[in-house]
Protein backbone atom coordinates (compact mmCIF):
# COMPACT_ATOMS: atom_id res chain seq x y z
CA UNK A 1 0.00 0.00 0.00
CA UNK A 2 1.16 3.50 -1.04
CA UNK A 3 0.62 6.43 2.06
CA UNK A 4 1.13 10.21 1.30
CA UNK A 5 1.30 12.45 4.41
CA UNK A 6 1.39 16.55 4.49
CA UNK A 7 3.08 16.06 1.10
CA UNK A 8 4.01 20.07 -0.23
CA UNK A 9 6.10 21.19 -3.06
CA UNK A 10 6.49 25.01 -3.52
CA UNK A 11 8.09 26.47 -6.92
CA UNK A 12 9.68 29.72 -6.77
CA UNK A 13 8.81 31.79 -9.50
CA UNK A 14 9.43 35.52 -10.06
CA UNK A 15 10.11 35.86 -6.43
CA UNK A 16 6.90 34.56 -5.36
CA UNK A 17 6.45 30.85 -3.97
CA UNK A 18 3.67 29.01 -5.70
CA UNK A 19 2.22 26.17 -3.37
CA UNK A 20 1.67 23.52 -6.02
CA UNK A 21 1.16 20.99 -3.48
CA UNK A 22 -0.48 22.22 -0.26
CA UNK A 23 -0.37 19.19 2.23
CA UNK A 24 -1.75 16.07 0.43
CA UNK A 25 -2.84 13.47 2.55
CA UNK A 26 -3.70 9.99 0.90
CA UNK A 27 -3.52 6.28 1.87
CA UNK A 28 -4.41 3.88 -0.67
CA UNK A 29 -4.74 0.19 0.40
CA UNK A 30 -5.00 -2.63 -2.35
CA UNK A 31 -7.79 -1.13 -4.25
CA UNK A 32 -7.88 1.22 -6.99
CA UNK A 33 -7.81 5.25 -5.61
CA UNK A 34 -8.11 8.26 -7.95
CA UNK A 35 -6.95 11.38 -7.98
CA UNK A 36 -9.22 13.90 -9.83
CA UNK A 37 -8.74 17.09 -10.59
CA UNK A 38 -8.83 19.71 -12.78
CA UNK A 39 -5.66 21.12 -14.88
CA UNK A 40 -3.83 23.50 -12.14
CA UNK A 41 -4.95 21.60 -9.64
CA UNK A 42 -1.62 19.86 -8.57
CA UNK A 43 -2.14 16.70 -10.39
CA UNK A 44 1.10 16.80 -12.37
CA UNK A 45 2.83 17.93 -9.50
CA UNK A 46 1.69 15.05 -7.09
CA UNK A 47 2.54 12.39 -9.28
CA UNK A 48 6.19 13.84 -10.55
CA UNK A 49 6.80 13.86 -6.65
CA UNK A 50 5.08 10.39 -6.34
CA UNK A 51 7.33 9.29 -8.77
CA UNK A 52 10.15 10.95 -7.15
CA UNK A 53 10.86 12.70 -10.43
CA UNK A 54 10.83 15.72 -7.88
CA UNK A 55 11.41 15.89 -4.76
CA UNK A 56 9.09 17.14 -2.76
CA UNK A 57 9.41 20.39 0.03
CA UNK A 58 8.41 18.46 2.58
CA UNK A 59 6.18 15.64 3.29
CA UNK A 60 6.53 12.26 3.45
CA UNK A 61 5.90 8.69 0.87
CA UNK A 62 5.60 5.91 1.62
CA UNK A 63 5.42 2.63 -0.32
CA UNK A 64 4.77 -1.04 2.16
CA UNK A 65 6.39 1.51 5.02
CA UNK A 66 9.45 2.26 3.02
CA UNK A 67 9.63 5.74 3.35
CA UNK A 68 10.80 6.57 0.02
CA UNK A 69 11.39 10.40 0.52
CA UNK A 70 14.06 9.33 3.37
CA UNK A 71 16.46 6.87 1.07
CA UNK A 72 19.33 8.19 -0.57
CA UNK A 73 19.74 8.31 -4.50
CA UNK A 74 21.20 4.86 -4.37
CA UNK A 75 18.60 3.25 -2.67
CA UNK A 76 16.02 4.74 -3.82
CA UNK A 77 17.09 3.47 -7.28
CA UNK A 78 16.26 0.02 -5.72
CA UNK A 79 13.11 1.31 -3.88
CA UNK A 80 11.15 2.94 -7.18
CA UNK A 81 11.07 -0.87 -8.20
CA UNK A 82 8.21 -1.39 -5.68
CA UNK A 83 6.64 2.01 -7.84
CA UNK A 84 5.44 0.76 -11.41
CA UNK A 85 4.65 4.29 -13.27
CA UNK A 86 2.35 4.55 -16.21
CA UNK A 87 2.37 7.31 -18.37
CA UNK A 88 0.19 9.19 -20.43
CA UNK A 89 1.89 9.00 -23.68
CA UNK A 90 3.75 5.75 -22.45
CA UNK A 91 6.78 6.90 -23.00
CA UNK A 92 8.23 4.21 -24.54
CA UNK A 93 11.60 4.03 -26.23
CA UNK A 94 11.34 3.93 -29.98
CA UNK A 95 14.96 2.95 -30.45
CA UNK A 96 13.83 -0.65 -28.84
CA UNK A 97 11.40 -3.28 -29.28
CA UNK A 98 8.80 -4.13 -27.46
CA UNK A 99 10.31 -6.75 -25.57
CA UNK A 100 13.13 -4.62 -24.64
CA UNK A 101 11.03 -2.12 -24.11
CA UNK A 102 9.71 -4.46 -21.40
CA UNK A 103 13.05 -5.42 -20.16
CA UNK A 104 14.28 -1.89 -19.64
CA UNK A 105 13.93 -2.16 -15.62
CA UNK A 106 14.96 -5.36 -15.32
CA UNK A 107 18.07 -4.58 -17.59
CA UNK A 108 18.74 -1.62 -14.94
CA UNK A 109 18.60 -4.14 -12.14
CA UNK A 110 21.16 -6.34 -13.45
CA UNK A 111 19.01 -9.54 -14.49
CA UNK A 112 20.14 -11.59 -17.01
CA UNK A 113 19.42 -11.32 -20.80
CA UNK A 114 17.65 -14.68 -20.99
CA UNK A 115 15.57 -14.17 -17.83
CA UNK A 116 14.63 -10.63 -18.87
CA UNK A 117 13.61 -11.71 -22.01
CA UNK A 118 11.73 -14.46 -20.37
CA UNK A 119 10.02 -12.25 -18.26
CA UNK A 120 9.13 -9.68 -20.51
CA UNK A 121 7.37 -12.46 -22.86
CA UNK A 122 5.35 -13.39 -19.61
CA UNK A 123 4.40 -9.85 -19.06
CA UNK A 124 3.13 -8.94 -22.44
CA UNK A 125 1.29 -12.20 -22.20
CA UNK A 126 -0.38 -10.67 -19.56
CA UNK A 127 -1.56 -7.58 -21.04
CA UNK A 128 -2.26 -9.43 -24.62
CA UNK A 129 0.05 -8.22 -26.84
CA UNK A 130 2.33 -11.78 -26.90
CA UNK A 131 2.64 -11.47 -30.63
CA UNK A 132 4.74 -7.84 -30.30
CA UNK A 133 7.68 -8.42 -28.98
CA UNK A 134 9.38 -7.75 -31.60
CA UNK A 135 7.83 -5.14 -33.20
CA UNK A 136 8.52 -1.57 -32.55
CA UNK A 137 6.68 1.42 -30.51
CA UNK A 138 6.22 3.20 -34.00
CA UNK A 139 4.15 -0.20 -35.05
CA UNK A 140 1.73 0.09 -32.59
CA UNK A 141 -1.80 1.95 -31.98
CA UNK A 142 -1.68 4.19 -29.02
CA UNK A 143 -3.84 1.39 -26.94
CA UNK A 144 -1.10 -0.99 -27.74
CA UNK A 145 1.91 1.27 -26.51
CA UNK A 146 -0.39 1.65 -23.51
CA UNK A 147 -0.27 -2.08 -23.17
CA UNK A 148 3.03 -2.36 -23.37
CA UNK A 149 4.01 0.85 -20.76
CA UNK A 150 1.39 -1.18 -18.46
CA UNK A 151 3.78 -3.80 -18.82
CA UNK A 152 6.90 -2.01 -18.69
CA UNK A 153 5.89 -0.63 -15.17
CA UNK A 154 4.84 -4.38 -13.92
CA UNK A 155 8.09 -5.64 -14.58
CA UNK A 156 9.62 -5.59 -11.19
CA UNK A 157 6.74 -6.85 -9.39
CA UNK A 158 5.95 -4.02 -7.52
CA UNK A 159 3.51 -2.95 -5.12
CA UNK A 160 2.19 -0.35 -6.16
CA UNK A 161 1.32 1.29 -9.67
CA UNK A 162 1.29 5.16 -10.73
CA UNK A 163 -0.81 5.89 -13.44
CA UNK A 164 -0.62 9.42 -14.39
CA UNK A 165 -4.01 10.08 -17.19
CA UNK A 166 -3.57 6.85 -18.42
CA UNK A 167 -6.39 6.86 -20.85
CA UNK A 168 -6.33 10.61 -21.50
CA UNK A 169 -4.57 10.19 -25.19
CA UNK A 170 -7.25 7.69 -26.17
CA UNK A 171 -10.15 7.12 -27.51
CA UNK A 172 -13.82 5.58 -25.36
CA UNK A 173 -13.29 2.46 -26.55
CA UNK A 174 -9.48 1.94 -26.48
CA UNK A 175 -9.89 3.98 -22.25
CA UNK A 176 -12.47 1.15 -21.32
CA UNK A 177 -10.03 -1.43 -22.30
CA UNK A 178 -7.16 0.05 -20.56
CA UNK A 179 -9.26 0.50 -17.85
CA UNK A 180 -10.40 -3.13 -17.81
CA UNK A 181 -7.27 -4.34 -18.14
CA UNK A 182 -5.71 -2.10 -14.86
CA UNK A 183 -8.61 -3.55 -12.73
CA UNK A 184 -7.87 -7.25 -13.64
CA UNK A 185 -4.14 -6.71 -13.12
CA UNK A 186 -4.94 -4.82 -9.84
CA UNK A 187 -6.95 -8.04 -8.55
CA UNK A 188 -4.27 -10.93 -9.85
CA UNK A 189 -1.53 -9.01 -9.09
CA UNK A 190 -3.01 -7.70 -5.34
CA UNK A 191 -1.27 -4.17 -6.40
CA UNK A 192 -2.56 -1.16 -4.92
CA UNK A 193 -3.18 1.55 -7.77
CA UNK A 194 -3.64 4.95 -7.66
CA UNK A 195 -4.81 6.59 -10.86
CA UNK A 196 -4.19 10.47 -11.77
CA UNK A 197 -7.23 11.60 -14.03
CA UNK A 198 -9.01 14.65 -14.84
CA UNK A 199 -11.82 12.34 -16.02
CA UNK A 200 -14.74 11.65 -14.07
CA UNK A 201 -15.60 8.22 -16.22
CA UNK A 202 -12.11 6.61 -15.41
CA UNK A 203 -13.12 7.39 -11.79
CA UNK A 204 -16.56 5.91 -12.32
CA UNK A 205 -14.99 2.87 -13.92
CA UNK A 206 -12.67 1.57 -11.88
CA UNK A 207 -12.14 3.30 -8.52
CA UNK A 208 -13.15 1.98 -5.18
CA UNK A 209 -12.30 5.17 -3.47
CA UNK A 210 -11.38 8.71 -5.10
CA UNK A 211 -9.55 12.14 -4.04
CA UNK A 212 -10.57 15.51 -5.46
CA UNK A 213 -7.77 17.30 -5.60
CA UNK A 214 -8.01 21.33 -6.05
CA UNK A 215 -5.40 23.83 -5.33
CA UNK A 216 -2.86 21.25 -4.21
CA UNK A 217 -5.17 20.29 -1.42
CA UNK A 218 -7.39 17.08 -0.67
CA UNK A 219 -10.85 18.58 -0.39
CA UNK A 220 -12.84 15.56 -1.00
CA UNK A 221 -11.59 12.29 -0.17
CA UNK A 222 -13.59 8.60 0.82
CA UNK A 223 -14.82 5.58 -0.46
CA UNK A 224 -16.62 6.67 -4.07
CA UNK A 225 -19.99 5.15 -2.59
CA UNK A 226 -19.94 7.23 0.01
CA UNK A 227 -18.13 10.19 -1.33
CA UNK A 228 -20.86 10.18 -3.92
CA UNK A 229 -23.42 9.74 -1.87
CA UNK A 230 -22.55 12.38 0.47
CA UNK A 231 -25.76 15.11 -0.71
CA UNK A 232 -24.04 18.23 -2.22
CA UNK A 233 -20.51 17.06 -2.53
CA UNK A 234 -18.32 18.42 -5.46
CA UNK A 235 -17.55 14.80 -6.67
CA UNK A 236 -20.98 13.90 -5.89
CA UNK A 237 -22.24 16.52 -7.79
CA UNK A 238 -19.70 15.98 -10.70
CA UNK A 239 -20.89 12.44 -11.25
CA UNK A 240 -24.36 13.03 -10.67
CA UNK A 241 -24.67 16.77 -10.80
CA UNK A 242 -27.92 17.74 -13.21
CA UNK A 243 -27.79 20.99 -15.37
CA UNK A 244 -29.86 24.04 -14.06
CA UNK A 245 -33.10 24.19 -14.87
CA UNK A 246 -34.67 26.76 -17.75
CA UNK A 247 -36.67 29.22 -16.37
CA UNK A 248 -39.46 28.39 -14.57
CA UNK A 249 -43.02 30.00 -13.64
CA UNK A 250 -42.69 29.99 -10.01
CA UNK A 251 -46.68 29.42 -9.54
CA UNK A 252 -45.74 26.32 -11.18
CA UNK A 253 -43.97 25.35 -7.94
CA UNK A 254 -40.27 24.94 -6.14
CA UNK A 255 -38.02 22.57 -7.25
CA UNK A 256 -36.65 20.12 -4.36
CA UNK A 257 -33.31 18.26 -5.08
CA UNK A 258 -33.36 15.09 -4.13
CA UNK A 259 -30.32 12.35 -3.56
CA UNK A 260 -31.55 8.57 -3.09
CA UNK A 261 -29.40 6.16 -2.52
CA UNK A 262 -30.14 2.41 -2.70
CA UNK A 263 -28.38 -0.66 -2.17
CA UNK A 264 -29.62 -2.72 -5.26
CA UNK A 265 -31.40 -0.96 -7.71
CA UNK A 266 -34.65 0.10 -5.99
CA UNK A 267 -34.92 3.44 -5.81
CA UNK A 268 -38.32 4.51 -4.32
CA UNK A 269 -38.28 7.08 -2.51
CA UNK A 270 -39.89 9.44 -5.16
CA UNK A 271 -42.64 7.04 -5.80
CA UNK A 272 -43.40 6.72 -2.11
CA UNK A 273 -43.30 10.18 -1.35
CA UNK A 274 -45.97 10.92 -4.83
CA UNK A 275 -47.96 8.13 -3.17
CA UNK A 276 -48.02 9.69 0.25
CA UNK A 277 -48.75 12.96 -0.48
CA UNK A 278 -51.64 11.51 -3.24
CA UNK A 279 -49.60 13.90 -6.12
CA UNK A 280 -47.73 13.94 -9.24
CA UNK A 281 -44.29 15.67 -9.14
CA UNK A 282 -43.16 16.87 -12.07
CA UNK A 283 -39.41 15.58 -13.12
CA UNK A 284 -37.52 18.57 -14.08
CA UNK A 285 -33.99 17.17 -14.16
CA UNK A 286 -32.70 13.04 -12.84
CA UNK A 287 -29.91 11.56 -13.46
CA UNK A 288 -29.18 8.26 -12.53
CA UNK A 289 -26.23 5.95 -11.54
CA UNK A 290 -24.63 2.71 -10.56
CA UNK A 291 -21.38 2.23 -9.16
CA UNK A 292 -19.83 -0.97 -6.81
CA UNK A 293 -23.44 -2.54 -6.45
CA UNK A 294 -25.27 0.95 -5.39
CA UNK A 295 -27.79 2.81 -7.35
CA UNK A 296 -27.53 6.56 -7.04
CA UNK A 297 -30.36 8.49 -8.10
CA UNK A 298 -30.64 12.18 -8.44
CA UNK A 299 -33.81 14.25 -9.11
CA UNK A 300 -34.74 18.16 -9.22
CA UNK A 301 -38.67 18.26 -9.08
CA UNK A 302 -41.40 20.53 -9.27
CA UNK A 303 -43.62 20.44 -5.81
CA UNK A 304 -46.98 22.58 -6.89
CA UNK A 305 -48.63 24.62 -4.26
CA UNK A 306 -50.85 24.19 -2.57
CA UNK A 307 -48.27 21.46 -1.10
CA UNK A 308 -45.25 22.85 0.82
CA UNK A 309 -41.98 21.84 -0.66
CA UNK A 310 -40.89 22.02 2.95
CA UNK A 311 -43.01 19.04 4.03
CA UNK A 312 -42.01 17.23 1.03
CA UNK A 313 -38.78 17.29 2.58
CA UNK A 314 -39.04 15.98 6.04
CA UNK A 315 -41.13 13.28 4.81
CA UNK A 316 -38.28 12.58 2.15
CA UNK A 317 -35.90 12.83 5.18
CA UNK A 318 -38.10 10.16 7.33
CA UNK A 319 -37.70 7.79 4.18
CA UNK A 320 -33.64 8.30 4.93
CA UNK A 321 -33.56 9.82 1.56
CA UNK A 322 -31.11 13.66 1.25
CA UNK A 323 -33.59 16.00 -0.03
CA UNK A 324 -33.41 19.98 0.02
CA UNK A 325 -35.86 22.91 -1.42
CA UNK A 326 -33.92 23.99 -4.20
CA UNK A 327 -32.98 27.28 -5.09
CA UNK A 328 -36.24 29.57 -6.27
CA UNK A 329 -36.62 28.84 -10.44
CA UNK A 330 -35.82 31.89 -11.28
CA UNK A 331 -32.43 31.80 -9.52
CA UNK A 332 -32.01 28.71 -10.99
CA UNK A 333 -31.25 29.99 -14.66
CA UNK A 334 -27.55 30.90 -14.13
CA UNK B 1 35.23 16.75 -77.49
CA UNK B 2 37.71 14.29 -78.20
CA UNK B 3 39.92 16.50 -78.11
CA UNK B 4 39.54 17.44 -74.82
CA UNK B 5 39.42 14.16 -73.17
CA UNK B 6 42.76 13.64 -75.01
CA UNK B 7 44.25 16.68 -73.24
CA UNK B 8 43.20 15.73 -70.17
CA UNK B 9 44.52 11.92 -70.54
CA UNK B 10 47.94 13.13 -71.16
CA UNK B 11 47.45 16.19 -68.55
CA UNK B 12 49.32 15.58 -65.60
CA UNK B 13 47.53 16.89 -62.82
CA UNK B 14 44.96 13.80 -63.95
CA UNK B 15 47.29 11.21 -64.58
CA UNK B 16 49.55 11.62 -61.99
CA UNK B 17 48.44 14.07 -59.24
CA UNK B 18 44.96 13.47 -59.19
CA UNK B 19 44.53 10.00 -57.25
CA UNK B 20 47.08 11.22 -54.37
CA UNK B 21 45.07 14.27 -54.19
CA UNK B 22 41.88 12.74 -54.05
CA UNK B 23 43.58 10.17 -51.19
CA UNK B 24 44.95 13.05 -48.96
CA UNK B 25 41.33 14.42 -49.04
CA UNK B 26 39.87 11.22 -47.87
CA UNK B 27 42.53 11.41 -45.12
CA UNK B 28 41.62 14.44 -43.71
CA UNK B 29 38.04 14.20 -44.24
CA UNK B 30 38.62 10.57 -42.66
CA UNK B 31 41.25 11.81 -39.41
CA UNK B 32 39.19 15.10 -38.83
CA UNK B 33 35.44 13.24 -39.13
CA UNK B 34 36.11 10.57 -36.68
CA UNK B 35 37.78 12.94 -34.51
CA UNK B 36 35.28 15.23 -34.42
CA UNK B 37 32.79 12.55 -33.40
CA UNK B 38 34.84 11.28 -31.04
CA UNK B 39 35.34 15.30 -29.36
CA UNK B 40 31.91 16.47 -30.70
CA UNK B 41 29.41 14.08 -29.62
CA UNK B 42 30.67 13.50 -25.80
CA UNK B 43 30.88 17.79 -25.94
CA UNK B 44 27.32 18.17 -27.17
CA UNK B 45 26.25 15.36 -24.14
CA UNK B 46 27.62 17.91 -22.04
CA UNK B 47 25.82 20.77 -23.24
CA UNK B 48 22.39 19.32 -23.28
CA UNK B 49 23.11 17.66 -19.47
CA UNK B 50 24.20 20.79 -17.72
CA UNK B 51 21.65 22.96 -19.20
CA UNK B 52 19.42 24.59 -16.76
CA UNK B 53 17.05 21.95 -15.38
CA UNK B 54 18.83 19.30 -17.58
CA UNK B 55 20.15 16.35 -16.35
CA UNK B 56 22.94 17.11 -14.96
CA UNK B 57 22.44 20.83 -14.52
CA UNK B 58 25.28 22.60 -13.80
CA UNK B 59 25.45 26.73 -15.18
CA UNK B 60 29.10 27.56 -15.02
CA UNK B 61 30.17 24.93 -17.18
CA UNK B 62 27.22 25.09 -19.48
CA UNK B 63 28.34 28.50 -19.99
CA UNK B 64 31.68 28.25 -20.27
CA UNK B 65 31.43 25.30 -22.77
CA UNK B 66 28.55 26.60 -24.71
CA UNK B 67 28.70 30.16 -24.73
CA UNK B 68 32.63 30.78 -24.63
CA UNK B 69 34.14 27.86 -26.18
CA UNK B 70 31.86 26.85 -28.87
CA UNK B 71 30.45 30.05 -29.70
CA UNK B 72 33.94 31.96 -29.58
CA UNK B 73 35.04 28.82 -32.04
CA UNK B 74 32.23 29.09 -34.55
CA UNK B 75 32.69 32.78 -34.66
CA UNK B 76 36.37 32.53 -36.35
CA UNK B 77 35.90 31.84 -40.21
CA UNK B 78 37.57 28.57 -40.82
CA UNK B 79 40.50 30.37 -43.00
CA UNK B 80 41.65 32.54 -40.19
CA UNK B 81 41.34 29.54 -37.77
CA UNK B 82 43.72 27.30 -39.57
CA UNK B 83 46.84 29.86 -39.68
CA UNK B 84 46.23 30.98 -36.20
CA UNK B 85 46.29 26.89 -35.50
CA UNK B 86 49.71 26.78 -37.09
CA UNK B 87 52.10 26.87 -33.89
CA UNK B 88 49.77 24.25 -31.98
CA UNK B 89 49.56 22.21 -35.11
CA UNK B 90 52.97 21.83 -35.19
CA UNK B 91 53.44 21.65 -31.38
CA UNK B 92 51.10 18.55 -31.91
CA UNK B 93 52.09 16.81 -34.98
CA UNK B 94 55.08 17.88 -35.39
CA UNK B 95 54.53 19.53 -38.77
CA UNK B 96 52.04 22.51 -40.31
CA UNK B 97 51.73 20.66 -43.33
CA UNK B 98 50.28 17.88 -45.31
CA UNK B 99 46.73 16.01 -44.57
CA UNK B 100 47.48 15.25 -41.12
CA UNK B 101 48.77 18.80 -39.75
CA UNK B 102 45.16 19.71 -41.60
CA UNK B 103 43.07 17.36 -39.92
CA UNK B 104 43.91 18.95 -36.50
CA UNK B 105 42.65 22.70 -37.29
CA UNK B 106 39.80 21.06 -39.28
CA UNK B 107 39.00 19.02 -36.28
CA UNK B 108 39.19 22.07 -34.22
CA UNK B 109 36.95 24.18 -36.69
CA UNK B 110 34.36 21.17 -36.62
CA UNK B 111 34.16 19.79 -33.17
CA UNK B 112 32.10 23.16 -31.82
CA UNK B 113 29.54 22.83 -34.77
CA UNK B 114 29.08 19.03 -34.27
CA UNK B 115 28.91 19.97 -30.96
CA UNK B 116 25.87 21.90 -31.39
CA UNK B 117 24.31 19.52 -33.73
CA UNK B 118 24.41 16.21 -31.09
CA UNK B 119 23.11 19.25 -28.59
CA UNK B 120 20.01 20.02 -31.32
CA UNK B 121 19.55 16.08 -31.95
CA UNK B 122 19.09 15.28 -28.01
CA UNK B 123 16.82 18.15 -27.51
CA UNK B 124 14.43 16.34 -29.77
CA UNK B 125 14.32 13.52 -27.46
CA UNK B 126 10.76 13.51 -25.95
CA UNK B 127 11.34 14.63 -22.41
CA UNK B 128 8.67 12.13 -20.87
CA UNK B 129 11.46 9.21 -22.00
CA UNK B 130 13.88 10.56 -19.73
CA UNK B 131 11.04 10.92 -16.74
CA UNK B 132 10.09 7.07 -17.41
CA UNK B 133 13.96 6.55 -17.65
CA UNK B 134 14.57 8.64 -14.83
CA UNK B 135 10.95 7.18 -12.98
CA UNK B 136 12.73 3.19 -13.52
CA UNK B 137 15.85 3.77 -11.59
CA UNK B 138 18.04 4.91 -14.62
CA UNK B 139 21.36 6.51 -13.46
CA UNK B 140 22.59 9.52 -15.30
CA UNK B 141 25.14 7.65 -17.12
CA UNK B 142 22.41 5.05 -18.01
CA UNK B 143 19.63 7.62 -19.18
CA UNK B 144 22.39 8.88 -21.19
CA UNK B 145 23.84 5.63 -22.54
CA UNK B 146 20.89 3.43 -22.89
CA UNK B 147 18.34 6.30 -23.35
CA UNK B 148 19.10 9.65 -24.77
CA UNK B 149 21.91 8.06 -27.29
CA UNK B 150 20.09 5.50 -28.80
CA UNK B 151 16.59 7.76 -28.93
CA UNK B 152 18.55 10.24 -31.11
CA UNK B 153 20.60 8.00 -33.37
CA UNK B 154 18.67 8.75 -36.66
CA UNK B 155 18.93 12.52 -36.13
CA UNK B 156 22.38 11.53 -34.49
CA UNK B 157 23.61 10.19 -37.94
CA UNK B 158 22.29 13.28 -39.70
CA UNK B 159 24.24 15.08 -37.69
CA UNK B 160 27.24 13.06 -38.83
CA UNK B 161 26.39 13.45 -42.66
CA UNK B 162 26.40 16.51 -42.29
CA UNK B 163 29.33 17.39 -40.66
CA UNK B 164 31.14 15.12 -43.02
CA UNK B 165 30.04 16.75 -45.75
CA UNK B 166 31.31 20.25 -44.08
CA UNK B 167 34.49 18.99 -43.59
CA UNK B 168 34.69 18.15 -47.01
CA UNK B 169 34.05 21.73 -48.36
CA UNK B 170 36.73 22.91 -45.21
CA UNK B 171 39.12 20.27 -46.43
CA UNK B 172 39.58 22.13 -49.76
CA UNK B 173 40.55 25.84 -47.84
CA UNK B 174 42.82 23.69 -45.90
CA UNK B 175 44.67 22.29 -48.86
CA UNK B 176 45.80 25.98 -50.01
CA UNK B 177 47.71 26.39 -46.52
CA UNK B 178 49.35 23.13 -47.28
CA UNK B 179 47.08 20.75 -46.64
CA UNK B 180 47.08 18.96 -49.58
CA UNK B 181 43.88 17.03 -51.34
CA UNK B 182 41.97 18.35 -54.15
CA UNK B 183 41.35 21.59 -52.66
CA UNK B 184 45.19 22.60 -53.73
CA UNK B 185 45.15 20.71 -56.70
CA UNK B 186 41.99 22.69 -58.12
CA UNK B 187 43.87 25.82 -56.81
CA UNK B 188 47.21 25.39 -58.37
CA UNK B 189 46.21 23.60 -61.92
CA UNK B 190 42.65 25.01 -61.84
CA UNK B 191 43.56 28.37 -60.64
CA UNK B 192 46.85 29.50 -60.95
CA UNK B 193 47.45 27.82 -64.70
CA UNK B 194 43.91 27.80 -65.71
CA UNK B 195 42.99 24.70 -67.12
CA UNK B 196 39.82 24.86 -66.64
CA UNK B 197 39.06 21.29 -67.32
CA UNK B 198 41.06 20.20 -64.32
CA UNK B 199 38.48 22.30 -61.96
CA UNK B 200 35.78 20.56 -63.77
CA UNK B 201 37.49 17.25 -62.98
CA UNK B 202 37.76 17.99 -59.66
CA UNK B 203 34.26 19.04 -59.15
CA UNK B 204 32.87 16.47 -60.57
CA UNK B 205 34.68 14.49 -57.78
CA UNK B 206 33.83 16.65 -54.99
CA UNK B 207 30.35 16.70 -55.88
CA UNK B 208 29.87 12.58 -56.60
CA UNK B 209 31.93 12.21 -52.99
CA UNK B 210 29.20 14.60 -51.13
CA UNK B 211 26.40 12.35 -53.06
CA UNK B 212 27.80 9.58 -52.08
CA UNK B 213 28.59 10.61 -48.32
CA UNK B 214 24.68 11.68 -47.70
CA UNK B 215 23.47 9.07 -49.47
CA UNK B 216 25.54 6.29 -47.52
CA UNK B 217 24.66 8.73 -44.56
CA UNK B 218 20.60 8.77 -45.57
CA UNK B 219 20.73 4.73 -45.73
CA UNK B 220 22.12 4.50 -42.68
CA UNK B 221 19.97 6.74 -40.44
CA UNK B 222 16.79 4.94 -42.14
CA UNK B 223 18.13 1.63 -40.65
CA UNK B 224 18.22 2.93 -37.20
CA UNK B 225 15.13 5.05 -37.39
CA UNK B 226 12.49 3.08 -35.67
CA UNK B 227 10.14 5.72 -35.35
Amino acid sequence: MIAVTDLKKVYRQANRDIHALDGVTLTVPENVHGVIGQSGAGKSTLVRCLALLDRPTSGVVEINGVELTAVPSAELRRARRRLGVVFQHANLFDSRTITANVAYPLELAGVGRAERTAKATELLGLVGLAEAGDAHPAQLSGGQRQRVGIARALATDPDVLLCDEPTSALDPATTGEILDLISALKDRLGLAVLVITHEMNVVKRICDSVSLLEDGRVVESGPLTEVVGTFGSRLSESLLGLHPSPQLDPALGRPVEILDVAKGTELSALTAASRHFGVDFQVVAASVEQLGGVTFGRWRVLVKPPLNPGEVVAHLHGLGVHAAVGADATEVVR
Amino acid sequence: MNDFLTELANNPAITTALWPAFVETLLMVGIAGVATVLIGLPLGVVLFITQPGGLAANRPLNLVLGGVVVNITRSIPYAILMLTLVPFTRWLVGTSIGPIAASVSLTIACVPFFGRLVEASLREVHPGKLDAAHAMGSTRFQTVWKVLLPEAKPSLGAGITTTVVALIGYSAMAGLIGGGGLGRLAYNYGYQRYQLEVMAVILVILVLLVQLVQWAGDAVVRRVDHR
